[in-house]
Parts: C-alpha cells; structure tokens; sequence
C-alpha cells in the first residue's frame, strides 16, 4: 500500500494536492526555453543550423528512393514523398519512445533542485521532436508541391489536426518511455529493439499494399504507428481525409496511453527521484 | 485554498513553513535492487541463504515544526541523522509518506550548486533556466541579471556555453545566480564555498546580506559557529528525530556534550 503525506505551498509557485497535474502549465515559460535550448543544442555550431530539420529528410527521402528505384522499380515521384513523409512521421512516434526514455534523466538537474512537475520533462522532449516535424513536414508538402503538384487541395487543412493528433499520441508514449527507463535501466536497450521491430512492421518506408496481405493486415489494422502514417499521408498525398478507423484507432490508443502514463506517474512520483 | 499572485505583497503571517507529524521512508529499492544477472543466480538458488533486505529506511519519523516570519533555523546533527532529507521534503523535492507540509511563500533550495546547468547554453540563457525553475518570470529575472552578472565576474563567457568555462567560473555563476534569484524561504545546504580566495571573501558577505533578507532561512551546517552566529533558534536531528529545539547556544552545547559521550 502507497502512504502519502501531504505537501502544500501556497506561494507563487503553488503545488499540491490537484494542483499537481495541470502544474506544468505554470512551468510553461521554462517549458519553452528549454525546447529553445534542446534545438539550439543540436544545431549549435552547425552552418546551416535547423534547416537541416528541413533538408535532412529530403536527403534521406532522395538516397533511399535512388536505391529503391533501382533495386524495387518503384515511381519516383510518389515513391519520394512517401518515404519523406514516412521518414518524418517515424522521427516523431520512435523518438517518442527512444528520445522519451531519456526525457527524465536530463532533467535531473532541475528535478533535484525544486518542487518541478515530472510531465514537464517527456513534453519538453516530444515540444522539441514537434518543432523538427514542422519543418520537416514543409519540405515534405514543397516537394509534394513540386513533384506531384495535382496532389494540393483543400486536404492539406487537415495538417493541424495532423500534428495535434500526433503530439498528444506521443506525450503519453514519452512519459511511459522516461519513467520505464529511470525505473528499469534495461529499458532503453529493450526499447529500442521494440521500436526497430515495429518500423519494420509499419508501412513507413515500404509500400502500403505489403501490409494488406493476408498475413500481416490483421496486425496493420490494430497498429497505430500504420494508423498514423495514413492519417499523414491521405490528405498530403491522396487528397482524402484520414480514415474514421485510423483516426478512431489512435484517439482510443492515446486515451489508454495517457490513462496508463498518468497512473504510473502518480503511482511512481513518490519514488522516481530516488532513482536517478 | 489560498491563491497568491506573484505580485501580492508578503506579509509577515503569509510566510511560514508548518510540519505535522512528518514521515518519510526513503525507498531503498532502486539502491538493493540487484541485476539480472544475480535475479538469474537466485533463480537457481545462488541467492538463497541472503537475508532479505528492507524495501525501505526511515528518514524522517514524527516530525512536527513550525518556522514563522524572520526566523533562521539552524538544523544540526551527525551525518545520516536526516538534516539534508529534512530540508528536501521541506522543498518538496521528496515526497514524504506519512503527516503534513505546509509553505507560506517561495521556496528556493541551494542544495548542489552545480546542478541544473544546461552545458550547451550560455551563462546568460543558464540565468534565465534557473529562473524560471523557481517559478519567476522572464521579466523578474531580467531585472536581476545585470546584478548577476556583474558578481559573477566572468567578463565575456556569460554569453559563451557553459562547456566552456573552467569549473571555478561555473561555481561563481550558480553561486551568483543562487544568492540573486532569492525567494522568501531560503533553505542552505552548508555554507557554500565558491571560486578562489578573493571570491570567497566577496561570496561571503553575499552570503550574510542573502541571509539577512530572506524571510525565513532553513540551514544545514556541521559547523557549529555558522549557526551560532547565524541562527536565531537550532535544531537537533537525530535518527530523523529531533531531539532538541532551542537557542543556538543551548541547542549546540547539549549536541556536542552529547555527541563527546558516544
């Protein structure tokens, strides 16, 4: 049985009690700063600083379409703004789990030295994996624009929702991710494991008609990594709005990761910072 | 419950801390938990004859204190005795697991002065970080920058990443940042050392005017004549007890009589 105390303070920096779940939102300053800092981290003393978060998958997208062409005989101009979208959506849902395991262990610095909500941490990672997907997203709707430009239409309003959908998927995932990881050391080498397995069996980079066979469709249907990768692909690249089964299949997958990620949470705050 | 805004002027009764019965377990799990490895062993029966260890240890047991405005509270004891976990639950920095905690006030906690360092931020944006982490806002912290920097003394490097300097120039910039970002309750973790002889003497009387102004200061310290002439009233923790509450005077003397008895 879990015993609690009670820690109230009713300063400026008021926590306590309720108040510990919507306190990250009075951290929303250093939130911000903190994403500001983890970009200019990666991108410090680099010439062409954050457009590679612009150009990176586009260079990806090129090379491995240049093989696929030769090797799979594959369209070029679909087959490239497929792989880019896929590239750029996958950067999101692995690093969600991959980044997000590391999300509580950077910031033992400030966990240890005052009164900071733990959900803060997984939302400065997943905030910082969303600013690379913007940009990332640009390059994948201009070469889009450039290479299938019938492809532009009123579908391409549904990008928002897109990333909303996306970032509110992966909070959940990251918070799961950092406190598995503070708790479990093994979990990052497990993790990733998982995740390699999981790009293999998400339509990310191979064409999506092999994830319709008999054999495979059944698990297709149930995963939500495929669900997302259609719900960013049909209104960029097929002039259609996502699917009800996708959007429905990641809206109950998020409800359940939240209700899990939060549970946890609350369960292993009293316990977390003794693990670092 | 009583809402403040960062405006709202503190008066005398709206700065406190109050504990109720305090208890708090500090799990061992995470420290006794053994590998995979010898969880295979033991599967095996390698481990067998072990004695179980305990999941937790008791650091804090019963406690019941309560510090008003203007108050500066001495917290001594041997090491172990629970001062340091005292003074982190009273931060909320660990959860406690039995009684109530209570503050009026900002709190702000110099626990380990060189943590919470972004490495590849400059000094400048490393000021701001450290801000916001006790909850001020952009633009107080503003006002307090060229303060900062100025005592900090680092010339240019404040706008170069912390990467770069030495470790005696971070030392003086956390330090700087620490005693100028102040809070209405301050909790000290020992007096803080910082920087080279001629800083020192500068960090000192730092020290004396942040403890002057603060409205209510928590010190840890094993040195007996900070707190005597520091402190307006000591405590004495003892296996997460405290034993004795009193002047600094009385409090240190039936310490150190009692400690040169075992």
């Amino acid at each position: 049985m879990v015993k609690v105390g009670v820690y109230k303070n009713y300063g400026p920096t008021a926590s306590g009690g309720w108040l510990d779940a919507f306190n990250w939102l009075r951290h929303r300053h250093l939130l911000f700063h903190l994403v500001g800092a983890d970009l200019r981290a990666r991108y410090r003393r680099s010439r062409l600083g954050i457009l590679w978060a612009l150009l990176w998958p586009i260079l990806f997208a090129s090379v491995f379409t240049w093989v696929a062409i030769n090797i799979f005989h594959q369209p070029f101009t679909t087959y490239i703004v497929y792989v880019l979208t896929g590239v750029v959506m996958w950067d999101m849902l692995g690093g969600a789990f991959n980044q997000g395991a590391s999300a509580l262990v950077v910031g033992e610095g400030y966990l240890r030295q005052a009164r900071i909500p733990y959900l803060l941490f997984p939302i400065r990672t997943v905030a910082s994996m969303a600013v690379n997907f913007v940009f990332g997203s640009i390059a994948a709707l201009g070469v889009t624009l450039v290479l299938t430009p019938q492809a532009f239409g009123w579908t391409w309003l549904w990008w928002p929702f897109v990333l909303l959908l996306t970032v509110l998927f992966c909070v959940p995932c990251a918070t799961f991710s950092a406190i598995a990881n503070l708790k479990f050391r093994d979990y990052q080498h497990g993790i990733s494991i998982v995740i390699l397995m999981l790009w293999y069996l998400s339509p990310a980079l191979v064409m999506r008609d092999v994830y319709e066979r008999p054999s495979i469709k059944w698990f297709t249907d149930l995963n939500p990594f495929a669900s997302l990768l259609d719900i960013f692909r049909d209104p960029l690249m097929y002039h259609h709005a996502p699917s009800l089964h996708d959007v429905g299949l990641v809206a109950a997958y998020t409800v359940v990761m939240w209700a899990v990620a939060l549970i946890w949470l609350k369960i292993e705050s009293r316990n977390l910072i003794h693990y670092f | 419950m009583a809402k403040f805004r960062e405006s709202d002027a503190m008066r005398p009764h709206d700065c406190s801390i109050s504990l109720q019965g305090v208890v708090l377990d500090y799990p061992l799990g995470p420290v006794a938990r053994g590998s995979i490895k010898s969880g295979l062993f033991s599967l095996f029966g390698g481990a067998r004859d072990a004695v179980r260890a305990p999941d937790t240890v008791r650091a804090l047991n019963n406690v019941s204190l309560s510090v008003g405005y203007g108050e500066r509270l001495g917290i001594i004891g041997s090491n172990g005795s629970g001062k340091s976990t005292l003074l982190r639950a009273i931060a909320g920095i660990y959860p406690i697991t039995g009684g109530s905690i209570e503050i009026h006030g900002r709190v702000q906690g110099i626990f380990d002065i060189g943590l919470g360092f972004e490495p590849e931020s400059t000094g400048r944006e490393n000021i701001l970080y450290r801000g916001l982490t006790m909850g001020m806002s952009p633009s107080q912290i503003a006002s307090r920058e060229a303060e900062i920097v100025e005592f900090a003394n680092i010339g240019t490097f404040i706008d170069l990443p912390i990467r770069t300097y030495s470790s005696g120039m971070a030392v003086r910039l956390a330090f700087a940042i620490s005693t100028y970002l102040q809070g209405d309750v301050l909790l000290l973790d020992e007096m803080l050392g910082a920087g080279d002889a001629a800083f020192q003497a500068k960090a000192s009387a730092r020290m004396r005017s942040l403890v002057e102004s603060a409205k209510i200061l928590v010190l840890v310290s094993h040195d007996m004549n900070t707190i005597k002439t520091v402190c307006t009233r000591a405590i004495w923790v003892l296996g997460g007890r405290i034993v004795a509450d009193g002047t600094p005077d009385d409090v240190v003397e039936v310490y150190l009589e009692k400690s040169a008895q075992v």
